[in-house]
C-alpha cells in the first residue's frame, strides 16, 4: 500500500525531488488505579508527511487521508507553497538508490498480546498486591509501528518497532514503590516476580527516617540514572549545539570532564528497541564513542554539520530542515560488581529508586532540578535499613558524573525522550539536595 | 458527518454497549519556524479521524482510527467493545455517569481575520523583520520566531442523543533571543516562552501583540543577562510577574485539582495530589486574597469551548475562594465519587485518537486591587521574577522549584539590579498562604499554555491562565548548594 501511495505522490509531484515518511502504527494501553482498570484504549493511525525540495527551497505537509483526491490536492497545494519559500543553501539533496527493510520478526509472545491478556496481567498483579493489603496502579501497554522513508530518487528504508511495557506502583500506609518491565518480547516477563519485588521494597518502608536537604553519597538504580542522564544526551553531544556554543562540549571537547570510570557510546544496536540503521537523511548510523574513560572526544552529527565542522557524519540526522541530531541509542559501559554488591560495600548512602519531573536550569553546566520518588532508602553498613522522605536535588550533571564512585555490571534498557538507552546503576558521592518534602 | 456518527452509535448499541460516544476531528495546522534569518521549518498538517468510547458490562473501552471511511466503523467499534469487556474483568465499582443533559448545538470560537487567508509572505516577513532586530544585538547568536494557526472541526455524538459541532480557530506567535558568551547561554522570549502567546483568535492576535515593538528591548535584556549574576540564596519577599504566575497556578493549583489525580488514577505516572478527598472544602489553600476560578467560557481562552468532550456545557466556578479550597475539576465519570450530580465539564482529549480525561480548562487568579508600582514600592528586600524557564514539582504537587528567565533585586522599594537564573522554591499551601498583594485588573492578562502534558498514552493540551503580578512573603529564593 505504501509503495502505491508513494508512487502516486512522486508521479504527481512537479518538484525536482520529493520524499515521504509513512507512519503506520497501533498503540494499546490498559491503565489501572485504585485496584481496578480505569482506562483501556487502542489507537490505530496512519499518516504521511510529504516534503518537496526544489531549487534549494523546501516545504512539507502531513495528511492522514490517502484517497486519490486528497493526495492530488495535497501534492498540488504543497507545490504552490514551495514556490513561496525562501532559498536555503544548507538544504541537502534527498537520499537515493537504496532498498532496505529492517528486521520485522515479531516474537510469538508479542503477537498473542491483546486487551484480554493485558487485563489478565493486571488482575494477577493486583491479586498479589491486595493479598498483602497493598493497592496498585500502573499500565500495561503494547505498541507496534513502522515508518517507511521513500524518495523520488529510488530510496526506500523501512524500520519497525514494537514494545511491551508493564509498570506497577504499589502503595500502603508505609509508602509507595514502583517496578517496571519493558521489552520487545515477553519471554523474560514475570508478573509474579514484578509484583513481589514491589512488596519486598515496601517492607523497607515500615520504618521511616526524616532527613533534611544536604549533600549525600547516593546510589541511583538504572531507571533513576537514566532519568538524570537523558539531559546530558539531549543537550550536549550534538554538532549543532557544539557549533552554536550552547553545550559544554563547545568548551571542553577533548578534555577529561568526567570520572575515568565513565565510558559512553551511541550504539544503534545497543538496545532492542528503536534501532535505526539509517537516519532520516538516509545516512548509515554509526557506533560513536562519545565519552572514553571520562574524556569527551566526539560529537553526534548529520550531513550539514559534518561538512561545516569537517567531522565524520555519524548518521544521526533527525530533521532535514532544522538539522537537529541526537544520540538515539546511548549506552553506558558497566562496572565489575552488581548493584547488590555495591550496596553491600556502602557504609552510608542513599539508594534512590526513581526521579520525578526533572528540568534543566543551565544547559552549559547541565544544572538540573528534580525530585526523588517511589522509594528513597538509607544504606547503613552495607544494608538497606529504612526509607526516608523525598528530596529535591539541584545539581550539575557535569559535577555528578565527575563524582562517580562505581557503576554496576548489570545494565538495563530504559526509554528516554527520543529513544532507548542502556544504563547501569551508579554510585555518586556528595550529590546536592536543595530541599526536602514531608512525604 | 452526523450520519457517520449515527452508524457508529447504532453499531455500538447492537454489540451491547450501554453507553457510547464518538468524536470526529478534522484539524488543519499551519506552522512557521524561523531561525537566524532563515525559514527553518514550514509545515501544514491536515489530520482527521474518529474515536469511539463505550461502556459495556461495566467496563470502559476506547478505540480510534485515522481513516474516516465507513468501512472502518465495524472494526473500530468492535475493538472498543472488546476492550470494554476486558476492562470489566478488573473493575470493582459500578460506572455511574453524572446526570448531565445531552445537547444538540453548534458552537464556534470568534475571530476577525481568518489566519489561513493571510498570505504566507506576510507571516514570514513579520518573523524575519523581528529576527533582524534581535540579531542586531551582537551577543544574540540565536534568534527564533514562531507562528502557528489551527482550525478544528469537532463532531460529538452520544447514545444519549447529544449532537454537537464545534469549530475552533487558534492563532499563536512569538519569538526568543538567545545570547551566548562568557561560557553562558541566556534566553528571553516574547510575549511568552515556548512559542509565544496563543489564543482562540485569528490573525488579529498577531497584529495586537506588538511583536516588532518589543524586539529591541528583548534583545537588550538578553544581552544584559550574560553579565548579570545569580541571586544569592536567601529568604526574601518574592514578586512574580503574570507569565510566571500563570505557570505557578497551572502546576500548584491546576494539576492537584484534577479529580482523577486526587483519586489515584495517575499515581503510577504524573502522581497524585495533596488535596485529598478529606481536605475537600476543608483546606486553607491560600491567603484570603487568593481567588482562583476555572472558566471554560473565558473569551478567547485556549480552554474555552461550548461543550467538553463528555458533551457537558462550558461553565465557570471557583476552585479557591478567599483562600479556601472549593472545587475539583471533574468529568461525568468521576463526579459521583465526591457526591456531585453534575460534572464540572473538564473532560478533554487532545485528538481523535485520545480518550477524554480530566484536564484543566482555563484557570485564573482573579486580580487584586494593588497597583504594580505600589507592590514594588512596598517591598524592602525582595526579588521580582518573570519569564518561564524551568519548572519542577513533586508528585503530590507540594514541593516546587521554578527558575525564571529574568529577575531584579528589590531594595527599599526599588528594582536595583538585574539577576540571571532567578530561582524560588516552596511548599504549595504555605506559598499561597503567603500571598499578600495582587495587582489590579489593569495588570491582569491571559497567558496561553500549549504544552501541558498528561496521561498515558501522552496527551498535550492547551489552556489559558489569567494572572496579574502578585507578592509572596518570605520565600526561599536562589539555588541552594550545600
Amino acid at each position: 500500500m505504501v509503495d502505491q501511495i508513494a508512487k502516486k505522490v512522486f508521479e504527481l509531484s512537479k518538484a525536482e525531488q520529493t520524499e515521504i515518511f509513512f507512519y503506520d502504527g497501533v498503540e494499546a494501553l490498559t491503565r489501572f488505579g485504585q485496584n481496578q482498570i480505569t482506562q483501556n484504549v487502542e489507537s490505530q493511525s496512519q499518516k504521511m508527511s510529504i516534503r518537496m525540495l526544489d531549487k534549494q527551497k523546501t516545504a512539507s505537509m502531513e495528511i492522514s487521508n490517502f484517497s486519490d483526491k486528497t493526495i492530488k490536492n495535497a501534492v498540488d497545494k504543497l507545490y504552490q507553497i514551495l514556490q513561496h519559500q525562501v532559498q536555503d543553501e544548507r538544504l541537502q539533496p534527498l537520499p537515493e538508490d537504496l532498498n532496505f527493510k529492517a528486521n520485522d520478526t515479531i516474537p510469538e509472545s508479542f503477537k498473542k498480546l491483546d486487551e484480554n491478556i493485558r487485563a489478565e496481567y493486571v488482575k494477577k498483579a493486583l491479586y498479589i498486591l491486595n493479598k498483602q493489603s497493598v493497592s496498585g496502579a500502573g499500565i500495561c501497554s503494547q505498541s507496534k509501528y513502522n515508518v517507511t522513508h521513500m524518495t523520488s530518487k529510488n530510496y526506500s528504508h523501512t524500520f519497525y518497532d514494537w514494545k511491551f511495557a508493564f509498570s506497577l506502583s504499589a502503595k500502603n500506609e508505609y509508602g509507595i514503590t514502583r517496578e517496571e518491565f519493558q521489552g520487545t518480547t515477553l519471554d523474560n516477563f514475570n508478573i509474579d516476580k514484578l509484583a513481589n519485588k514491589c512488596i519486598d521494597s515496601l517492607n523497607f518502608s515500615k520504618e521511616k527516617d526524616r532527613i533534611e536537604a544536604n549533600k549525600y553519597d547516593i546510589i541511583f538504580t538504572p531507571e533513576a540514572f537514566a532519568e538524570l542522564i537523558q539531559y546530558l544526551f539531549y543537550f550536549s553531544f550534538s554538532a549543532k549545539e557544539f557549533y552554536e556554543k550552547t553545550s559544554f562540549m563547545a568548551f571542553k571537547k577533548g578534555q577529561q570532564v568526567f570520572s575515568p570510570l565513565l565510558t559512553i557510546l551511541n550504539n544503534p544496536h545497543a538496545t532492542d528497541s528503536s534501532a535505526l540503521y539509517y537516519d532520516f537523511e538516509g545516512s548509515p548510523t554509526k557506533v560513536v564513542k562519545l565519552v572514553d574513560k571520562g574524556y569527551c572526544n566526539n560529537l553526534i552529527s548529520n550531513r550539514y554539520f559534518s561538512k561545516l565542522l569537517n567531522i565524520e557524519n555519524t548518521g544521526n540526522g533527525l530533521s532535514p530542515t532544522t538539522f537537529d541530531c541526537f544520540p538515539i541509542n546511548p549506552e553506558i559501559e558497566g562496572g565489575s560488581r552488581s548493584l547488590e554488591q555495591i550496596i553491600q560495600s556502602s557504609d552510608n548512602a542513599l539508594l534512590i529508586n526513581r526521579l520525578h519531573y526533572l528540568n534543566i536550569i543551565d544547559p552549559i553546566t547541565l544544572t538540573v532540578t528534580g525530585m526523588t520518588r517511589d522509594g528513597v532508602y538509607k544504606i547503613e553498613k552495607g544494608k538497606i535499613t529504612t526509607s526516608t522522605n523525598n528530596l529535591r536535588f539541584t545539581e550539575s550533571i557535569l559535577t555528578a558524573l565527575s563524582n562517580i564512585e562505581e557503576l554496576s555490571s548489570d545494565r538495563q534498557q530504559c526509554e528516554w525522550f527520543i529513544g532507548f538507552m542502556k544504563v547501569p546503576a551508579v554510585k555518586i558521592k556528595q550529590f546536592n539536595f536543595s530541599s526536602a518534602t514531608d512525604f | 458527518m452526523f450520519d457517520f456518527c449515527d452508524k457508529v452509535l447504532n453499531y455500538a448499541e447492537l454489540l451491547g454497549a450501554s453507553y457510547a460516544d464518538i468524536r470526529i476531528i478534522i484539524r488543519d495546522i499551519e506552522s512557521l519556524y524561523t531561525k537566524n534569518g532563515k525559514l527553518e521549518n514550514y509545515s501544514i498538517n491536515n489530520i482527521e479521524g474518529f474515536g469511539v468510547r463505550v461502556i459495556c458490562d461495566n467496563g470502559w473501552g476506547f478505540a480510534s482510527s485515522s481513516n474516516l471511511d465507513s468501512s472502518q466503523i465495524e472494526k473500530t467499534v468492535r475493538k472498543a467493545v472488546s476492550i470494554a469487556k476486558a476492562s470489566s474483568k478488573v473493575r470493582k465499582e459500578p460506572i455511574i455517569l453524572s446526570k448531565d443533559p445531552p445537547f444538540q448545538d453548534r458552537w464556534a470560537s470568534t475571530y476577525l481575520i481568518d489566519p489561513f487567508t493571510v498570505p504566507f509572505d506576510n507571516k514570514l516577513q513579520t518573523l524575519l523583520e523581528i529576527d533582524e532586530i534581535l540579531r542586531n544585538e551582537p551577543s544574540v547568536k540565536i534568534a527564533e520566531g514562531y507562528m502557528e494557526f489551527r482550525r478544528e472541526h469537532k463532531y460529538f455524538a452520544s447514545s444519549e442523543n447529544a449532537r454537537i459541532l464545534q469549530t475552533t480557530i487558534v492563532s499563536g506567535a512569538g519569538y526568543s533571543a538567545t545570547a551566548v558568551g562568557n561560557e553562558d547561554v541566556q534566553t528571553r522570549s516574547y510575549p511568552m516562552s515556548f512559542g509565544g502567546q496563543y489564543m482562540q483568535m485569528g490573525w488579529e492576535l498577531v497584529e495586537s501583540l506588538k511583536l516588532k515593538e518589543n524586539a529591541q528591548r528583548v534583545a537588550s535584556e538578553t544581552a544584559a543577562l550574560l553579565n548579570a549574576k545569580e541571586p544569592e540564596p536567601k529568604v526574601r519577599d518574592l514578586i512574580i510577574g503574570g507569565e510566571q504566575l500563570s505557570l505557578q497556578i497551572h502546576e500548584s493549583c491546576g494539576h492537584p485539582s484534577e479529580l482523577d489525580r486526587v483519586l489515584g488514577y495517575e499515581e503510577n505516572y504524573a502522581g497524585s495530589s495533596f488535596i485529598t478527598v478529606d481536605k475537600y472544602r476543608n483546606l486553607h489553600y491560600g491567603s484570603h486574597k487568593v481567588n482562583i476560578v476555572a472558566d471554560s467560557t473565558l473569551p478567547n481562552g485556549l480552554g474555552t469551548f461550548g461543550y467538553d468532550d463528555d458533551g457537558v456545557r462550558a461553565q465557570r466556578f471557583f476552585v479557591v475562594k478567599n483562600g479556601l479550597y472549593q472545587n475539583y475539576l471533574t468529568n461525568r465519570e468521576l463526579a459521583y465519587t465526591i457526591n456531585e450530580d453534575r460534572s464540572r465539564g473538564c473532560s478533554r482529549a487532545d485528538n481523535f485518537s485520545s480518550v477524554p480525561i480530566i484536564r484543566m480548562i482555563n484557570l485564573s487568579l482573579l486580580p487584586g486591587d494593588d497597583k504594580f508600582e505600589d507592590i514594588i514600592a512596598a517591598t524592602e528586600d525582595g526579588l521580582y521574577v518573570d519569564g518561564i524557564k524551568t519548572w519542577s514539582i513533586d508528585q503530590m504537587r507540594l514541593n516546587f522549584q521554578f527558575t525564571c528567565q529574568i529577575g531584579y533585586l528589590i531594595k527599599n522599594g526599588k528594582m536595583i539590579e538585574m539577576v540571571k537564573n532567578p530561582t524560588y522554591q516552596g511548599i504549595t499551601p504555605n506559598f499561597w498562604q503567603s500571598c499578600d498583594m495582587i495587582a489590579s485588573e489593569e495588570y491582569w492578562k491571559p497567558w496561553g499554555v500549549i504544552n501541558c502534558g498528561k496521561g498515558q498514552p501522552a496527551q498535550v493540551m492547551m489552556m489559558t491562565h489569567g494572572a496579574a503580578p502578585a507578592r509572596f512573603k518570605n520565600v526561599m529564593t536562589g539555588i541552594v548548594r550545600h
